[in-house]
């Protein structure tokens, strides 16, 4: 036997050895740091302790650190892999194996395949970044091992043992993702070609399209027609003919001669000189089947992951924008401004309540569909929006909103609450002999923490330095009054002590409360969780 | 604020001989908190009514406390304020579909007849769940749950008393005559809208209306419109239109018409020599006589000297955009405004009241002398002299008084 092959098998022995230490160690100190974690729930209003987080930081370190070491033997990570190659089964049915291979350079023998694949998942796995570790052993370490389901993440949860355990894991995240970018293209052309039909770079398709939408418009029932119609003669259709060509020969054209009015005059006009003859359908295809032919799948992959990043980026200013309707209109941050859209939109609501009834749906949508887009041509919006920016009526908006800044009234009586204080006083030298000691939110009774662990309470020495509660103001025009009913606010508190006059006595202190109006005009908006700090 | 700080601990020392703490974590301690005070909450511990209410109040309480339940949750139900919102809903449409089946024709054809059914459905069902909440609420008063104390059926009952007050607060408020107003400006509307509306369509309306009244959105939406100057100036106008007249004469008041109905005039004697004086001799002994910062006095049998304190009070409101602006409301009292005869009237500003033409009478003082400013809320009740969160109008006097000799 040979050095190294004796070196390998020595290792595997001791890897297989301390394997066990290995997990025990991880185990106990994933457990802690999530016992910690779990507990520390309930302090989490005073923000979780910065030495918690360095920890679960520093172990997370550890452990991804530990898991490099590991060799790749996680059986659920197999399971797994098994698990994705039988719905692969679907796609290695022998339909679909290519004339031509382009995909990829190896696919000739099935089995070379398959062996390459298992040796190279392998060494994908011994080769995971450490950073995907690392920050997967960080979430695992932030959140409790069982993810509750999302609509029982605010209920009871009683019925937690029935889940299965369904871990956040960064790596299989990531795996779903470039899974996903690889199959959006489809959604991502969709979206294309909408978005070429809505600017008129397609003319006769955007006038199909109009003509269509004003089918479904006088007849619903066309919204449930269409789809049934593009799934036989968009889809199946053409893979029947892919399958069974017709054999009917088509000459490719070198050169369209001719024009089509309909689109000259969507493109703006009928041009004077004679342009080269370039055909938007020559072109098209052309352009189609140099994509066919030259652009790769990775290309592809990449393009579709940019479109997917895109997406997501303009999903995320659509969803802040959202929000920033959700918490600051609708939720009366302009008290001013959110009245007039709730009326605006009261008024809105009651005109079509109204109107709707002698109204020709159909008609009018299908009017407005074809008016918006004539007005969104991009021949016809420059002009549009030349001819408003010149028009007088415009520009003396201005000064009216000027002098509309007091339609709205804002006289509501604010909230009104009391507040109480307690000022306490400590016994001097003689029984009779009272001495100030504090102003404090505090009975400073003998039960209270801070008297037994000998400290004052916490407090201040004036009146004045006083602070209403947050968000709320003190009411200017009421000041601090002593409540001489001191047995009442006593026994609401459980106190059974003498009372002599206002004041309620022990053995060393005496206090008696004052009480205050605060004002506040409105609630606080409600913020979106995240925002909390 | 740290020389405070650490004044406070020195006197917590002295007081805490026995305390071996360091220093610097007191003062630590210290400078974070800053007292805040707290709410008063009343639900804090309560003696019991048990041992104190007599056994026959005790004895009819329980026997009502099913019938507070049940008035509860009706009154839960109007308000909308129940925890499944989905379950008045359904009522409100079975109502209205009984509705619907009361102001039916008889008319044989499909679609009558499915409305028919579905109307005598929904008063069966309604009928039948009224009697099955009743029912069972008795029988879990009687066998599931723990017989209720005194204290909880004080608690339903203050509930019950609560949300009635609630719902007579939001109700509208009218007195006889206004109802009456009220009927004879609205029979032509309510009949005109009943054409034009069929009587069925006019029923359900109604029926929607009077069951949604007491919620939420409908009280919500009802604020939200009192906000805009265009429905209080609408209001406002129906109520003049009632009355006959605004609530501020919109012309202003002249100089005569201020001092024939003015309140402050008194009437007194005078020294012989003061008497003999003229124009500016005689304002200047008047001014000493009468300083204006001392009020006057009605003499027994003073008929030398009449003097008239003029109160011409200027008004302002606090607007979100600009503050204290002497912007008013175009129904309420205007910028400067004079009381006579318990009635708020509208008044030029004191510079232009001065100008006109005195006659016999004569400026005592030199100018208009103001008060300080006096907050009230949105109505004109007084709240205080300090500007707060909730005062939106202040007013103050500007003084001046003329007198005139007696002949």
């Amino acid at each position: 036997m040979s050095a190294p092959r004796k070196r390998e098998i020595m290792k595997t022995y001791f890897t297989k050895r301390y394997e066990k230490v290995l997990d025990s160690l991880m185990v106990a100190d994933t457990t802690a740091a999530v016992a910690t974690l779990v507990n520390g729930d309930s302090k989490r209003a005073s923000g979780l302790p910065n030495l918690e987080v360095v920890h679960g930081v520093a172990s997370s370190l550890f452990n991804a650190s530990l898991e490099k070491l590991k060799p790749n033997k996680d059986k659920e990570d197999l399971t797994l892999e098994k698990a994705t190659e039988s719905s692969d089964e679907f796609w290695k049915d022998e339909n679909f194996k290519q004339e031509i291979h382009s995909e990829s350079p190896n696919s000739y023998i099935e089995t070379d395949q398959d062996q390459d694949q298992e040796a190279s998942k392998v060494e994908a796995k011994t080769r995971q970044h450490f950073i995907d570790i690392f920050v997967e052993k960080l979430i695992a370490k932030m959140v409790p091992e069982r993810l509750p389901e999302r609509e029982r993440l605010f209920q009871s949860n009683s019925e937690d043992e029935k889940l299965g355990y369904q871990t956040v894991s960064a790596t299989k995240l990531t795996q779903n993702l470039k899974d996903l970018s690889a199959k959006t293209g489809g959604m991502f052309e969709t979206q294309d070609t909408i978005v070429r039909l809505l600017t008129w770079r397609n003319p006769s398709g955007t006038i199909t399209m109009l003509i269509l939408l004003t089918m479904i418009c006088f007849n619903p029932m066309c919204f449930l027609v269409f789809p049934l119609l593009y799934i036989m003669y968009a889809m199946m259709v053409p893979g029947y003919m892919r399958r069974h060509p017709l054999r009917r020969t088509l000459y490719p054209i070198r050169r369209a001669n001719g024009k089509s009015l309909l689109r000259e005059l969507a493109n703006g006009g009928i041009p004077k000189s004679s342009q080269p003859p370039y055909s938007f359908d020559l072109y098209r295809t052309n352009s189609d089947s140099l994509k066919d032919e030259n652009v790769n799948n990775g290309a592809e992959l990449v393009a579709n992951i940019r479109d997917f990043q895109n997406a997501t980026t303009s999903l995320l200013s659509f969803l802040s924008s959202l929000e920033k309707f959700k918490y600051g209109t609708a939720g009366f941050k302009d008290e001013r401004f959110s009245t007039l859209v709730f009326l605006a939109y009261f008024i809105g609501f009651c005109i079509l309540g109204l109107v709707s009834p002698y109204i020709n749906w159909s008609l009018v949508i299908s009017f407005a569909l074809w008016f918006g887009m004539l007005v969104i041509h991009p021949k016809t919006l420059p002009r549009i929006k030349k001819h408003i920016n010149t028009n007088p009526v415009h520009h003396s908006k201005r000064t009216i909103r000027d002098s509309e800044k007091y339609d709205v009234i804002l006289d509501e009586p604010p909230e009104v609450r009391f507040v109480e204080i307690f000022e306490i006083y400590e016994q001097g030298i003689t029984p009779r002999h009272w001495e100030f000691f504090k102003i404090s939110s505090q009975v400073f009774d003998s039960s209270d923490k801070f008297r037994k662990l000998q400290k004052p309470p916490p407090g201040v020495d004036s009146l004045s330095e006083v602070l209403p509660p947050k968000t709320w103001s003190f009411d200017e025009n009421s000041q601090w009054e002593v409540d001489y009913d001191a047995e009442k606010w006593a026994f609401e508190r459980g106190l059974l002590l003498p009372i002599q006059e206002e004041f309620l006595t022990d053995d060393m202190f005496k206090r008696r409360r004052l009480t205050r109006k605060v004002l506040r005009y409105a609630n606080p908006i409600r913020k979106p969780f995240y925002k909390y700090k | 604020m740290s020389t405070c700080v650490s004044l406070k601990v020195r006197k917590v020392n002295l007081h805490y001989k026995t305390v071996h703490q360091p220093k610097s974590d007191m003062a630590k301690e210290a400078s974070d908190y800053y007292c805040r005070a707290h709410f008063i909450y009343h639900h804090g511990q309560k003696p019991s009514l048990t041992l104190v209410t007599p056994a026959t109040m005790s004895s009819v309480l329980h026997r009502i406390y099913p019938l507070l339940l049940i008035a509860d949750a009706t009154l839960s139900n109007l308000m909308w304020i129940c925890e499944d919102l989905c379950l008045p809903f359904i009522h409100l449409v079975m109502v209205l579909m009984v509705v619907n089946f009361l102001c039916e024709d008889l008319q044989v054809d499909i679609s009558h007849i499915a409305q028919l059914w579905l109307g005598l459905m929904s008063l069966f069902f309604l009928a039948f769940s009224v009697a099955y909440y009743i029912l069972t609420l008795y029988q879990d008063l009687l066998y599931e749950s723990e017989p209720p104390t005194v204290d909880d059926i004080v608690i339903v009952l203050e509930s019950v008393v609560d949300k009635l007050e609630t719902i007579q607060h939001e109700g509208l408020s009218v007195n006889k005559r206004r109802a009456l107003q009220l009927a004879v400006l609205l029979t032509p509307l309510h009949w005109g809208l009943i054409k034009l509306v069929s009587m069925k369509n006019y029923c359900m309306g109604f029926t929607l209306m009077c069951i949604l009244y007491h919620s939420n959105w409908f009280q919500c939406t009802l604020k939200l419109f009192w906000r805009i100057l265009l429905t209080r100036k609408v209001y406002y106008g129906l109520e003049r239109l009632f009355n006959g007249h605004g609530p501020f004469p919109k012309k202003p008041v002249d100089f005569f018409r201020a001092i024939s109905s003015s309140e402050y005039i008194y009437r007194m004697a005078l020294p012989h020599d003061v008497k003999a004086l003229h124009s500016h001799k005689l304002q200047l002994r008047l001014q000493q006589l009468f300083p204006w910062d001392k009020p006057l006095h009605n003499d027994e049998n003073g008929s030398d000297l009449m003097v008239i304190e003029f109160k011409i009070n200027e008004n302002q409101r606090k607007w979100q955009a600009d503050g204290w602006t002497a912007r008013m409301l175009p129904y309420e009292r205007t910028k400067y405004s004079i009381e006579l005869g318990g009635k708020i009237n509208t008044c030029h500003s004191p510079w232009q009241f001065q100008e006109s033409d005195l006659k016999n009478w004569s400026w005592l003082d030199d100018c208009w002398r103001p008060t300080d400013w006096i907050y009230s809320d949105t109505n004109w009740d007084f709240k205080g002299v300090h500007d707060s969160l909730d005062c939106c109008t202040r007013t103050r006097a500007w003084k001046r008084r003329v007198y005139r000799l007696m002949e």
